[in-house]
């Protein structure tokens, strides 16, 4: 909480055009970049979901998009992209913070005046945290794409306009809010870590593993305790 | 001047002018670089955004083009719009004698691939960019004035200098007269005690 607090008050750092194109390209690199592994995955989740609950279970066509619905808004797909993001983002981000203390960047950004705060950590929390509500829907299309592709074959047309029956807006609020809690988790605790991480150059690799290994524990958690609430 | 003998706030109102230099011994590293933090926190709080620094290794940040590390404080600051701080930029290359062609070609590179004597020839370009109020020079830096390319920049230097308050720390003496003489009381506390005697000029 005391580091969350200067990154909700430094929104106003917004105004200024450097944060917003760190913002943008934050947003590229977590969301655009990943984008397609993010299809791929989605499709690759789809199917064997599907086939599984088919041919082992016995479920008819129907069924079995219900039931890969429900399991993708819901749950698989929130934390797939939290896992994504982790490995992919979050191992960038606090390598980048630490490296830059390390170097003394950092140092010299506060000498310009420059919130590091504001300039390195907001723009990386919002854009990983943007990024991941868009992959988590992404994914969750895909991966019915996936399903309906298996239990179709190549004329998905039909299972696509059935689509609004086994999809509610409930299950797109809960897919969207939880990748958009998963994504700021991740990168909140990324940027932690990059920034506390001591001056010496072999700190560069241990902040980049801490922010994977604890980045997955607090996901997993945050996810757990989701479904114990809910 | 030389019986000064005066306690340097570092708290806001800082009382210096502009147009000053200032220059402290010291000989651990982490001190100086402690001294450094302070004395442009206590000129950014009396000129937001009017401060520069000019660091040992030139401070750019390794993973932003050269021409984004150039404009940053500026764009930050005082949200210019890009056409004029590019006008701008140009006009400082060929300030050092570097031309239009070879500034492009430096702007667009990483900071990493360039050797120490341009990094810290581009600190100077970004800080005179901010048409900084205060300089805060690290001593490593301040000896690249002395030979090579930072002959070039020393007329940039002095043009920028002139006009804003100059904070030197180093583990030497200054080699130029025109120094105020900065002693450490404590950790918190400076004063100024005199003008420096020139060691060995560059």
């Amino acid at each position: 909480m005391r580091f969350l607090l200067p990154v909700i008050s430094s929104l106003f750092e917004l105004r200024r055009p450097p944060v917003r194109r760190v913002l943008l390209k934050q947003i590229y690199f977590t969301g655009n970049e990943a984008a397609w592994i993010m299809l791929l995955l989605g499709f690759a989740l789809g199917g064997i979901v599907v086939s599984q609950l088919h041919d082992q279970y016995g479920q008819s066509r129907e069924a079995a998009m219900r039931l890969l619905a429900a399991l993708s808004f819901r749950e698989l797909t929130p934390l797939m992209v939290g896992l994504v993001l982790i490995a992919r983002s979050s191992s960038a981000v606090a390598s980048e913070l630490a490296s830059m203390r390390v170097h003394g960047e950092l140092r010299s950004l506060m000498r310009y005046g420059i919130d590091p705060v504001g300039y390195l950590v907001l723009p990386r929390v919002l854009g990983m945290t943007v990024a991941a509500t868009l992959l988590g829907f992404m994914l969750a299309l895909s991966a019915q794409l996936g399903g309906a592709f298996f239990v179709t074959g190549v004329d998905v047309t039909y299972q696509l306009f059935q689509m609004d029956r086994f999809v509610t807006p409930a299950m797109v609020g809960i897919c969207l809010g939880k990748s958009a809690l998963f994504g700021f988790a991740a990168s909140t605790l990324a940027c932690v870590v990059g920034l506390r991480a001591k001056s010496y150059v072999t700190e560069i690799p241990k902040a980049s593993s801490r922010a994977v290994v604890r980045g997955l524990v607090l996901v997993f958690l945050l996810d757990l305790i989701w479904a114990v609430m809910s | 001047m030389s019986d000064t003998l005066f306690t340097l706030a570092l708290e806001p109102p800082l009382d210096v002018r502009l147009g000053e230099r200032y220059w402290l011994v010291e000989y651990d590293e982490i001190r100086r670089d402690n001294w450094l933090d302070t004395l442009a926190r206590a000129g950014l709080a009396l000129w937001p955004g009017r401060v520069a620094s000019l660091d040992g290794t030139g401070g750019l940040v390794n993973n932003l083009r050269v021409w984004e590390n150039l404009i940053l404080p500026a764009w930050y600051h005082h949200a210019e719009p890009l056409p004029a701080l590019e006008e701008s930029l140009l006009a400082l290359f060929a300030e050092v004698g570097i031309e239009a062609e070879s500034a492009v070609g430096i702007c667009q590179s990483l900071p990493s691939a360039l050797g120490r004597e341009a990094r810290q020839e581009l600190a100077l370009l970004r800080a005179a960019l901010t048409r900084p109020c205060c300089i805060v020079i690290d001593g490593d830096w301040h000896t690249f004035l002395a030979y090579g390319r930072g002959l070039a920049c020393r007329e940039l230097f002095d043009r920028i200098a002139a006009q804003a308050a100059v904070f030197v720390v180093a583990a030497y003496p200054p080699p130029s007269t025109g120094f105020q003489r900065l002693e450490a009381v404590d950790a918190s506390q400076l004063i100024v005690s005199g003008t420096h005697e020139a060691t060995e000029g560059y």
